[in-house]
């Protein structure tokens, strides 16, 4: 995958990720993304023309960068005997991975624009398939799973984006919520 | 806290309501509001004086409002057979509500404001108390649990708001395998 790498124009985008997903795309202005970047609006036009173009680039990039990164995903494949070991691992990596890239998600999640539309929708598919393929004697629906964790993860997420929760009771709120999980999981004796 | 019920402002906070959540706090126009409510700028400063008053008293008025219906229509006082029972009908009564109140529901997850902070954290007491209520002594985490089920819902019926299907293509279907999910964690 070839990414953007002139130093100029990745700064812009990145800028531009930060700005649109602070304000969300009406209230960002391409004059406060070039302040955010560095460079002058005069050279964030000259790269990308007009505002729309310059979102339809960051979102295209993150994306890309974001399917790259979380399909590294794959090294917790087949890795655990007990499927309670493979859920918690896969959890608390999401819930990383999510984190780190939380203003791609939120932009995904609250810009009307046609791109985004198969963002979340695949990512819910992937984990669903990656739960199936891990658990294969799994009793509730995988995909579903899948939602419940993502869902789950997102709102959190948010709360610390939004400063709402610290490190330490998120920690805690999403050990809770893999040990909630858990319990479906858990066989009974004989 | 005076509780503005004059039909002028109600008017006025609806419309607010609605473009606030469709565009955001710092997006939103009060020319916008004012031309969707039907008055004119003016008598939207002269009833909430700023941007600021007028989105505080939508959230105001908006926790007050749902937790009453709250209380009427879904924390009610019932017997059920069984706790699936339960979870079916509590679920089911909660994917209607958010989806009546999702412009509200979006706006305390979404704004970086301290009464859509405090207002959601009312919000996840209301429904985790229920559950206690219904389902006591369960090895879960219930405030987790409520979470879980709030983060849900929010997912669900935001998608619909921006006209996507992807994630919950066979809602009916996603629902009960939810309330399975969500069975399980108290069956054990």
């Amino acid at each position: 995958m070839v990414y953007m790498t002139n130093k100029t124009e990745q700064k812009i985008l990145d800028a531009g990720l930060k700005v649109f997903s602070k304000k969300g795309y009406d209230a960002a202005t391409t004059r406060g993304i070039a302040e955010e970047s560095g460079f002058t609006e005069m050279t964030l036009f000259r790269k990308f023309g007009t505002k729309k173009n310059l979102f339809d680039q960051v979102m295209i990039y993150n994306v890309n960068k974001l399917t790259d990164e979380f399909l590294q995903i794959h090294d917790l494949d087949h890795k655990f005997k007990d499927p309670k070991d493979f859920l918690e691992a896969f959890v608390k990596r999401f819930a990383k991975f999510s984190l780190d890239n939380i203003e791609v998600f939120r932009l995904s999640v609250n810009e009307d624009n046609i791109e985004s539309d198969g963002t979340m929708g695949e990512t819910t598919n992937f984990v669903g398939e990656f739960i199936k393929g891990n658990i294969p004697d799994i009793k509730v629906d995988p995909k579903t799973l899948g939602l419940t964790i993502t869902t789950f993860v997102y709102m959190i997420n948010l709360e610390r984006y939004n400063g709402r929760i610290k490190h330490g009771l998120y920690d805690e709120t999403l050990q809770k919520f893999i040990n909630n999980i858990l319990i479906c999981f858990e066989t009974t004796k004989q | 806290m005076i509780v503005m019920t004059d039909k002028t402002e109600n008017k006025i906070l609806d419309a607010a309501l609605k473009v606030f959540a469709k565009k955001g706090y710092d997006a939103a126009a009060t020319r916008v509001i004012a031309e969707e409510s039907g008055y004119t700028e003016m008598t939207l400063f002269r009833k909430f004086g700023t941007k600021k008053n007028l989105f505080d008293q939508v959230m105001i008025r908006g926790l007050k409002k749902i937790r009453e219906d709250f209380h009427k229509e879904i924390f009610i006082d019932q017997k059920f057979e069984n706790s699936h029972d339960f979870l079916e009908t509590y679920l089911r009564n909660l994917v209607k509500f958010s989806h009546d109140t999702f412009e509200f529901f979006h706006l305390t997850v979404t704004e970086d404001n301290a009464i859509c902070e405090s207002f959601q954290g009312e919000v996840i007491d209301d429904v985790v108390e229920y559950i206690k209520k219904n389902v006591p002594n369960k090895r879960i985490d219930y405030r987790t649990y409520g979470i879980c089920i709030i983060a849900f819902l929010y997912a669900l019926n935001l998608d619909k708001y921006h006209g996507r299907t992807a994630s919950f293509n066979d809602e009916e279907k996603t629902i009960e395998n939810f309330i399975d999910i969500l069975y399980c964690m108290i069956n054990h």
